[in-house]
């Protein structure tokens, strides 16, 4: 899949060294374990079953991505904040089948998924698959593994569920609306992971860090200077 | 250059003001005008040959130049010429002749006309308006309930999901034939070049923009262009954004912006000490034309 070295952004939260990943995960070293939001898997099929001629294949590219991210770091744990199947209708004996296949791939990788909005609607993912289903906030370490975007009292909050994006300028008229990483005080957001995911533009704060993700890497923005 | 510039001037006295400043274009002539700013370097250039046709030739000529090096180019047209924009300079005046020399044959430029198209987003445009009527996605009207939330997504997540999995799609081909049709109608393109290339080309350096070039400059619907490496355009951004940090301003207000483009380069002089901000003056309007 991707060839070319990607480069990480390593950062140090809740004490912890994580690396952001340009492939829209979080790696977290010291457990071995690799945080992924919003995969939506089936979002193509729910979309044809109403209608609308979306191609297939996004669910094809989100497992092999995830298996390029267990190939590279062999993660002991895989935790996914939420929206791992986008509806009821994205249950398809294809993509089931596919899930199955992908499962049987990686079976002593552990697989947690905090439940997110979607979730609930689509229901949890087939028992064979051997996913940890749980409710938020799941606690693992010094962090909150959560699908909607809080604060936790002693926990640094990991989520997902706004799909953020900057929208970036530069001389030249030149703009580029780029997925990204949002670290608030006590709160991180995580690109959504999916293929066919939208995007919600993030609102800059002096107080807040945005990551970009783009080029194969992660950019840090400069924080607002009023 | 006194406040109130357009203010006071009448409309008769543009022309007055480009001759002075640049030069009046003819029909024997074909002007170019170049140009330096905060933003860049901008090249104005006018056929008088219509929108569309401009659109193809300003796409066609940032085409030709990125094939020297990578570049990304942002782009405005109006029916009496366009601009092209570029972050880093360009030496226009060397490779205008070049680039504007008499077209070959209808194949060769339809295999680069082609090429540019890729590079640039205006089938990604275009297809806006093609999953629009096609019922891909939903604009409703003020006041009227949104169709079903589970359908909502933007034509660009549709563009980049027919990109990625569907390259053949008949939408997408729509999408190019009606740009084939129109602003990159060969023959029209042809043909425009064909009469460009007989006429004399005169490229003036300017100092300021002229009356044909300022309302190019500050055209809000842009196109752009571009076959640089996406991690090279957003490590110009952030470096951008760091100096601006570093230098403790945000990026500047419309009014120093604007104080640039109308008092032109003498206004970029201080720019990296703070000047008070001047209080501007309640415009009156404009005369009528």
């Amino acid at each position: 899949m991707t060839d070319h070295a990607t480069i990480p952004y390593a950062v140090q939260w809740a004490d912890e060294s994580l690396e952001l990943l340009p492939e829209h995960a979080v790696w977290w070293p010291a457990s071995h374990t690799l945080f992924i939001a919003d995969l939506h898997l089936g979002k193509a099929a729910s979309y044809r079953k109403l209608g609308q001629p979306v191609p297939a294949g996004s669910t094809q590219d989100n497992l092999q991505r995830l298996t390029w991210l267990v190939a590279r770091f062999a993660p002991r744990h895989m935790i996914f904040l939420g929206d791992f199947l986008h509806a009821a209708s994205s249950r398809t004996p294809t993509l089931l089948e596919a899930l199955r296949r992908w499962r049987e791939q990686h079976p002593a990788l552990r697989i947690t998924l905090v439940r997110g909005n979607h979730d609930s609607r689509a229901g949890d993912p087939p028992r064979e698959l051997d996913i940890e289903v749980v409710d938020e906030p799941w606690l693992v370490g010094p962090f909150a593994a959560c699908h909607h975007p809080q604060t936790h009292a002693t926990h640094l909050v990991l989520a997902g569920h706004s799909h953020p994006v900057v929208s970036l300028q530069g001389a030249a008229r030149d703009r580029l609306r780029l997925p990204c990483f949002v670290k608030d005080e006590r709160q991180v957001t995580l690109p959504a992971f999916g293929a066919f995911t939208g995007g919600h533009p993030v609102e800059m704060n002096p107080r807040r860090r945005i990551y970009a993700v783009g080029g194969g890497r992660v950019w840090a923005i400069p924080p607002l200077v009023v | 250059m006194p406040e109130g510039l357009w203010e006071q001037k009448s409309a008769f006295e543009f022309p007055i003001l480009q001759r002075d400043w640049s030069a009046l274009p003819t029909p024997q002539t074909l002007l170019a005008e170049t140009l330096t700013s905060r933003e860049g370097a901008h090249l104005f250039l006018y056929p008088f040959a219509g929108r569309h046709v401009h659109l193809g030739l300003a796409s066609l000529l940032a085409w030709r130049v990125a094939q020297h090096a990578p570049r990304t180019f942002s782009m405005a047209v109006n029916d009496y010429g366009f601009e092209l924009l570029c972050a880093d300079a360009v030496d226009w005046p060397q490779l205008l002749p070049s680039l504007l020399a008499a077209p070959g044959s209808a194949d060769d430029l339809l295999a680069e006309v082609l090429a540019s198209l890729n590079a640039s987003e205006l089938a990604k445009r275009r297809f806006r308006e093609i999953a629009r009527v096609c019922g891909l996605i939903f604009q409703s009207h003020p006041g009227e309930a949104r169709s079903s939330k589970q359908l909502q997504a933007s034509s660009s997540l549709f563009w980049e999901v027919f990109k990625k999995y569907d390259p053949g799609n008949r939408l997408l081909q729509q999408a190019e034939s009606e740009l084939l049709q129109q602003e990159l109608d060969i023959n029209r393109l042809r043909s425009s070049l064909t009469r460009m290339s007989n006429q004399t080309l005169v490229v003036k350096l300017l100092k300021r923009p002229t009356p044909f070039a300022f309302p190019l400059l500050v055209a809000r619907l842009r196109e752009k262009l571009s076959n640089e490496q996406l991690a090279d355009r957003i490590a110009r951004m952030v470096a951008q954004l760091e100096k601006a940090a570093g230098t403790r301003s945000m990026a500047p207000a419309a009014d120093a912006v604007l104080d640039t483009l109308v008092h032109g380069q003498d206004a970029l002089a201080d720019s990296a000490s703070p000047r008070p901000r001047r209080e501007r003056k309640k415009s009156r309007p404009l005369p009528p034309l």
